[in-house]
């Protein structure tokens, strides 16, 4: 038995050994495949002119700005240039989120960078049926993972059940990762991994619900976002709901709030200076928990941006503007990225006369 | 639970230790951990279906003590048949209701006679047909006399729901597995370290080959309006792996992992595909299964004893409740009708038993004769894998059409490379340890540590590079 269990052991060890040598040779692997194809796609097309203001997120960036029409309405308010770019993905929250940033900051793609866009969100529970895939486990380290436990732990506003599930995806997630679990299958058997399609219409990284709907071939999903839609318009008091939580008090600075979590986005601003980038969090609409309100309130004011508020902002909120639940429609997009340059350029000119 | 999930690799290492380390004293509290532990996995899965288990052991337990003490001729056939019908009630119920009331409604409607019968809402309960063989077996051979029924319900409880291969086979025969569970079991270092390379390697069928053929297949089967011929063919052989990979692959989870509790169940598979005839395939694949058929409905039936009629009607008989058992659809009947179209000539011309030792024998490249037997019979199966794998006959039927055109001669719009490399891989593997019991076991064999390491790292990295999907096995739906 002891031979027995040595042996398992040593295999054990030998895997883990081979594994990370393997990771030291061979070139860094982005295991979420639309930030993927989005970064690839930079680097071989546009690697003679990078944008140089870049959008972070979850499927609020990925489906609900568009470059375009935030370059635009940027440039009629301050007759000034920009040339942005959506890296948004959808169901990447934080902190994959922080860790895409930190990686792109010490990319080359960053010499180019001026502004970056980061959604503000909670930490999130990996959902059931993304556990075991590359995406949710490949960016888990040591680091990341205990700036979970933390940010979970000083989370007032969720339970301890809740706290339980978090941490226990998260384990078998790092787990998962230290395995090489899922890691470089999908990538090297399926020929669609690089999908130059999830760059949207423009080629800009934004990809509307409306034209996911029309263009995909996967019919289940097409199946799901028509459900989605239809939900939405069949009833509508959640939406009412999520427009009266947004206009909770934004002014109460001295409410409890998750000061590890805010301490990793302090951090991201001090990371991006030295780099000389200019971080700003985006409050967006349709996700305003207490928890986000109050750490909102604790951020820098040059580093935020609020569009959650529904008595500043009643157009994010209303059902002609809207796909689903949660995302904005394509009329609503354009309407959410120009208030998003307008906001932002009062946030440059402010800081200007400041 | 499923073998390729994380929660089985929790779990298997907390009751390893348990039994180990912790119940290796005694060996009826060994028992009653595997039970327990089987009624967890099992449970996983829906602990509402236990009970069905629970009441099958409890009915089968007593009327073995019964049959044993019973003399007379007439009262041991009624218990035999009492647990005949209840098992099979059960499996009846279960799997095949919905099928026969839907078939009564539509010919009753054929010949003008409307009938009102609703169909129900069934979960088919995983393994039954798996578990309820088992038992079965124990019943017929307590009343043939060939065992002596035991009267230890704990052992009897742990023989019916051990849980490796409680979902999906190998079926055990209760002359083989129950006397395991009377005796001490000690630890053999080297059949726990064979069992892990089964493991492994049924693994590596399971996550790399079957999961991946699985993706193809789907895509192809799904839409094979979309396909000229030569994909159609692609998406047959995809799902011959698929199957193959994902059946066997359960089979030495299941086998490696009684090992590591030093239990011995039977092989399952012994390489199918390199098969020269149908009737050597059939002496290859689902073994258990086989050799269930043969012993419990075969040989009672007469066998091939008899006159020519007598053959053909029995081989037809095996075949076609062979299919049946896989699920309730026409096209498992037609599936194995078509098998035993392939067996009649060889067993008409006395020529199934021409193949019974291992193709090209100390060769390393089979003869161009044996080439092309291997291939033909191949070809046969794959082509009976298609009404297999259809929803429904008429799917199974366009297919086939779809891939008798000129088509079938033009390139294939999909030729996943890098698969069929990986599939000539595990061809490889299989092709050079066709004399062992599993693709990885090189007892008495030298060859050097480092080559065998360096195997089993590879397989592990291939596993862990397709993790992630949990694919249920298919044959849980059986």
């Amino acid at each position: 038995m002891k031979n027995f269990i040595i042996r398992i052991v040593f295999f054990i060890l030998l895997y883990l050994i081979i594994g990370r040598l393997i990771s030291l040779i061979t070139p860094y692997h982005w295991g979420n495949p639309w930030y993927s194809t989005k970064i690839q796609y930079l680097e071989k097309f546009k690697s003679n002119n990078l944008p140089n203001t870049y959008f972070f997120g979850s499927s609020r960036v990925y489906r609900q700005i568009m470059p375009t029409v935030f370059d635009s309405t940027y440039f009629s308010l301050s007759k000034k240039h920009i040339n942005s770019f959506n890296l948004g993905a959808p169901a990447t929250f934080c902190p994959q989120v922080y860790y895409l940033y930190e990686n792109f900051l010490s990319s080359s793609l960053s010499q180019n960078t001026k502004y970056v866009f980061i959604e503000l969100m909670d930490i999130d529970l990996i959902e059931k049926n993304l556990m075991h895939q590359e995406r949710v486990t490949y960016w888990i380290n040591l680091s990341d993972i205990f700036f979970g436990y933390n940010a979970l732990h000083n989370n007032p506003s969720i339970s301890l059940a809740t706290k339980t599930k978090y941490i226990s995806n998260y384990s078998i997630s790092y787990l998962e990762n230290l395995l090489h679990m899922g890691h470089f299958g999908q990538q090297y058997l399926d020929n669609n991994y690089y999908n130059l399609d999830y760059l949207g219409e423009h080629k800009n990284g934004f990809f509307s619900l409306e034209r996911d709907t029309a263009t995909t071939k996967n019919e289940t999903f097409k199946n799901q976002l028509i459900d989605r839609n239809k939900d939405l318009i069949a009833d509508t008091s959640e939406l009412k709901n999520r427009a009266i939580n947004s206009t909770k008090d934004f002014s109460n600075k001295n409410l409890p709030l998750d000061v590890v979590h805010l301490e990793r986005i302090n951090k991201l601003i001090n990371l991006s200076k030295e780099k000389g980038v200019s971080v700003v969090f985006i409050l967006s609409p349709r996700n305003n928990s207490q928890n986000l309100i109050n750490l909102y309130n604790a951020i820098p004011e040059n580093n935020k941006i609020q569009l959650s508020n529904s008595k500043k902002y009643p157009e994010l909120y209303m059902i002609e503007n809207s796909f689903d639940i949660g995302h904005l429609n394509t009329k609503g997009s354009s309407i959410y990225s120009s208030l998003l340059a307008t906001e932002f350029n009062k946030l440059l000119t402010d800081k200007e006369h400041h | 639970m499923l073998f390729n999930s994380l929660d089985f690799a929790v779990f298997l290492p907390i009751i390893f230790i348990l039994y180990w380390f912790i119940f290796n004293k005694n060996i009826k509290l060994q028992n009653l951990l595997i039970v327990c532990a089987s009624y967890l996995f099992y449970g996983w899965w829906d602990w509402k279906f236990l009970s069905l288990i629970f009441f099958s052991t409890l009915i089968d337990y007593f009327i073995g003590r019964k049959l044993f003490t019973e003399e007379k001729t007439t009262n041991r056939k009624i218990l035999l048949w009492s647990s005949i019908v209840i098992n099979l009630g059960f499996l009846g119920f279960f799997k095949y209701y919905n099928f026969f009331v839907e078939n009564f409604i539509t010919a009753f409607t054929f010949f003008g006679c409307n009938i009102n019968a609703n169909s129900l809402n069934i979960i088919l309960p995983v393994g039954i047909s798996f578990y309820t063989f088992q038992t079965l077996s124990y019943s017929i051979d307590v009343y043939k006399k060939k065992l002596e029924p035991t009267k230890d319900f704990i052992a009897f409880a742990a023989f019916v729901s051990f849980f490796p291969q409680l979902v999906a086979g190998p079926i055990e025969r209760a002359t083989n597995l129950l006397p395991q569970f009377y005796k001490k079991r000690t630890f053999n270092y080297s059949n726990a370290i064979d069992g892990l390379r089964q493991i492994l390697w049924g693994l590596f069928k399971k996550v790399v080959i079957a999961d991946n053929c699985a993706d193809y297949a789907n895509l192809i089967f799904n839409n094979y309006t979309d396909y000229s011929g030569s994909v159609l063919v692609l998406g047959a052989v995809f799902f011959a792996f698929q199957i193959y990979g994902d059946f066997s692959g359960y089979s030495d989870i299941a086998i490696g992992t009684a090992r590591l509790f030093s239990f011995n169940l039977m092989q399952n598979f012994a390489f199918p595909y390199f098969s020269r005839d149908i009737a050597e395939f059939w002496r290859r694949w689902h073994i258990s299964l086989s050799t269930w058929f043969r012993d419990y409905l075969y040989i009672p039936l007469g066998g091939s004893k008899g006159g020519t009629f007598n053959k053909i009607k029995n081989t037809f008989i095996i075949f076609i409740v062979s299919g049946f058992w896989h699920g309730a659809n026409w096209t498992f009947i037609v599936w194995g009708a078509l098998n035993a179209i392939y067996f009649l000539p060889l067993l008409l011309l006395n020529k199934n038993r021409q193949n019974i030792d291992i193709v090209a024998y100390g060769k390393f490249i089979p003869s161009i004769n044996d080439f092309f037997k291997i291939i033909i019979t191949f070809s046969l199966t794959v082509f009976a894998w298609i009404f297999f794998r259809a929803e429904n006959l008429s799917h199974a039927l366009n297919y086939i059409s779809g891939i008798i055109n000129p088509t079938l001669f033009t390139y294939p719009s999909i030729l996943p490379i890098k698969l069929i490399s990986m599939m000539l891989f595990f061809v490889l593997i299989e092709w050079l340890q066709r004399t062992e019991k599993h693709a990885l076991c090189f007892n008495g064999k030298t060859i050097p540590l480092i080559f065998r390491w360096s195997l089993y790292l590879v397989i592990a990295f291939l596993i862990a590079s397709f993790f992630g999907k949990a694919n249920s096995f298919i044959y849980f739906q059986f």
